[in-house]
């Protein structure tokens, strides 16, 4: 658990310093010489004051997620000792390491990116003030390189530093900067000739960025990883494959900001209603999600132990295809009454071992819970191609029969199959879970029915479904596993490819729904995303 | 699927995530000795940071045994040294546990024996 909260603080620190970075060159280098052609004073200073707004958010955000990675360092090192509340270790931790200075040097840099943002935020025209909060920016992400993977390896450190600081100056100005112009498309909406300057001038930036990017994260990839099967066998490798996979969507994004939507734009007259603009906010508002979720993969490398030469399981690929073969699922499974008798046998064994008949068990469950999604990815691919057939309407419905699944096959000891009574099980903290986590598939059935069929109408409510696929996703790349083992990794190989197609389903979804039937492309991803995830449950998912 | 992305987050293990691995050590893992070794060294694939490491020796029974100036070594940041009493025949196990600059906790441990 500390190891999951670990990585995700890590992912916000890094979206914390991408966006404090990105807010002033964006004003500096694009909006404010763009604001300037169409002769917009006014418009140019409340555009500053809203980026310094912004940035004053994100640099609370990166000493608070700095602030709480010494508490993880000092949880670390007191694992079997004193209270993580001891002050004097955390001071020490502070004091009397390396990487502990590093993250007191971040923290006072992001105190005082905060303070000089805030004071531009009172005068956003003043060229000092900018100028002190952009090398105070840049400060802060030097302290990154300096306390991750690369400032612990033995040789050649100085380089790999480089490279990390580079990498990350071009996620800031890539997905930072998109992600300040998202937020500033409403302010801008005013005038289309400032939006086109704007993304006209954008663009050369996002480009360069991604190459840069590109570049360094090879490099990287070389230095950490090596070989081709330590990237599809380790916990690493697989982290960084699944944030791979994601930037071909990401680039794609971009290049149809670039190619397609950036020239059109030159040529627009109209605004606010304008179909091309709402395309572009579409476009760009999936590759910051995208970006996003890859700063917290980010996150999880900078968490993950990189591959070690000769380690286990990074010589050997058959296993991993072993793996990776579909195998037909069983049409029975033990009874629920045989695995929790085996259960009961074993209890206060100090290591309990899982029985065959237990981990056919489990995999029946997920066999069958795949074939579900299966349905519901197949229905959801005939909507997105037919939308007038009734069927495809449906796809909902299908989470409904997976919760009534779930609800009879999660926990074989509890009613209705096995003995304990179902008020007794509501006193089982992981039964009760389960029983909350049904309860909230069949409400979202229900709920994303009731609203497919135009029952009612679709508000806010209509994006917790793709939130939850994208947070759940998260969830198993977060995960920390135990170090290099073989089974580990195995494991983890089946969590990236779900965890890549939940991402892949929730965004597409997202998507799908913001641009509102305007284009079927996104309803299309989503339902084979979904229909990909039910088949590789349903023959390829294995619990040894 | 939200079920099973839940329900495949909740049924995954917890651990620890190691980072500095431990590259080789003398005496070596497994390593049967003739003569008993004045002081243990552990070489590791990432810098330590000098402070926040411990190795212990424990000896077939269980016992703990008395070990001087742990330190990582100044001019090889990844090689950490424990100096021990020297030892009788017998099987012990060596723990450690460093803490790396990029800011993580490892743990480990490995035998050697000692031949009469």
């Amino acid at each position: 658990m500390i190891e999951t909260a670990d990585m995700l603080i890590r992912g916000i620190g890094f979206m914390g310093i991408v966006v404090s970075v990105a807010g002033p060159i964006l004003f500096l280098v694009v909006l404010r010489p763009a604001l300037s052609v169409t002769g917009e004073e006014g418009l140019n200073q409340e555009i500053g004051r809203r980026i310094a707004r912004t940035c004053l958010a994100s640099g609370l955000l990166l000493a608070s997620a700095t602030a709480g990675a010494v508490f993880f360092v000092g949880a670390a090192v007191t694992r079997e000792g004193a209270s993580l509340w001891d002050l004097a270790l955390l001071k020490r931790v502070l004091l009397e390491t390396a990487h502990g200075n590093i993250l007191l040097l971040r923290m006072a840099g992001g105190i005082g990116m905060v303070l000089l943002f805030r004071f531009i935020a009172l005068s956003p025209a003043s060229p000092r003030l900018w100028g002190a909060a952009t090398f105070a920016a840049f400060l802060t992400l030097a302290t990154f390189p300096l306390s991750g993977h690369a400032a612990a390896l033995p040789t050649r450190e100085v380089l790999a530093m480089t490279v990390d600081g580079l990498h990350l100056f071009g996620v800031a100005t890539w997905i930072g900067g998109l992600f300040h112009l998202r937020l500033l498309l409403g302010s801008l909406a005013r005038d289309p000739v400032t939006i086109a300057t704007a993304v006209r001038r954008f663009s050369p930036f996002a480009l360069a960025s991604a190459g840069l990017l590109i570049a360094t994260g090879l490099i990287n990839a070389l230095q950490y990883v090596g070989s081709l099967t330590a990237l599809l066998v380790t916990p690493y490798g697989l982290t960084l494959t699944a944030k791979l996979v994601l930037l071909i969507p990401l680039l794609t994004f971009g290049a149809v900001n670039f190619l397609i939507l950036r020239p059109a734009l030159q040529h627009t007259k109209q605004h606010d209603d304008d179909p091309l603009l709402r395309r572009l906010t579409t476009t760009m508002q999936g590759e910051l999600g995208l970006g996003l979720v890859i700063l917290l993969l980010v996150g999880a490398l900078t968490a993950l132990p990189y591959p070690v030469e000769d380690s286990p399981g990074t010589s050997d690929l058959a296993p991993v295809f072993s793996r990776l073969t579909p195998r037909w699922p069983h049409f029975s499974s033990p009874t629920a009454k045989q695995v929790w008798e085996q259960k009961l046998a074993q209890k206060g064994t100090p290591n309990p071992i899982r029985s065959a008949d237990a981990i056919a068990y489990a995999e029946f469950n997920h066999h069958w819970a795949g074939a579900f999604v299966l349905v519901m990815g197949l229905l959801s691919l005939l909507h997105a191609f037919r939308p007038r057939l009734a069927w495809g309407r449906a796809w909902p419905l299908t989470l409904i029969g997976l919760s009534i699944f779930l609800f009879f096959r999660n926990d074989p000891g509890v009613w209705p199959l096995g003995p304990i009574s179902f008020w007794q099980s509501l006193t089982i903290v992981h039964v009760l879970q389960h029983r909350l986590y049904v309860v909230l598939v069949a409400a979202l059935g229900i709920v994303e029915w009731l609203g497919q069929t135009g029952r009612i109408r679709r508000t806010w409510w209509t994006y917790i479904f793709p939130g939850i696929c994208v947070i759940g996703s998260l969830m198993l790349f977060l995960h920390a596993h135990g170090g290099l083992e073989r089974a580990d990794s195995l494991t983890h190989i089946q969590h990236v490819v779900i965890g890549t197609l939940g991402l892949s389903a929730g965004v597409s979804r997202w998507l799908e729904l913001r641009v509102q039937g305007e284009d079927r492309l996104y309803g299309r991803l989503w339902g084979l995303s979904v229909t990909l995830l039910g088949l590789f449950l349903f023959l390829f998912f294995r619990e040894q | 699927m939200t079920g099973t992305l839940i329900l495949l987050t909740l049924a995954m293990p917890a651990g620890l995530a190691a980072h500095s691995t431990l590259v080789r050590s003398q005496p070596p893992a497994g390593a049967t000795l003739t003569t008993p070794p004045g002081e243990i060294i552990l070489w590791f694939n990432e810098r330590l940071e000098r402070q926040f490491h411990a190795v212990t020796v424990t000896d077939g029974q269980g016992r703990t045994i008395p070990t001087q100036n742990p330190h990582v070594d100044r001019a090889d940041p990844t090689k950490l040294t424990v100096t021990v009493e020297p030892l009788p025949p017998g099987v012990y196990l060596v723990r450690w546990r460093v803490l790396s600059r990029d800011g993580h906790v490892a743990e480990g441990a490995f035998s050697f024996s000692i031949q009469p």
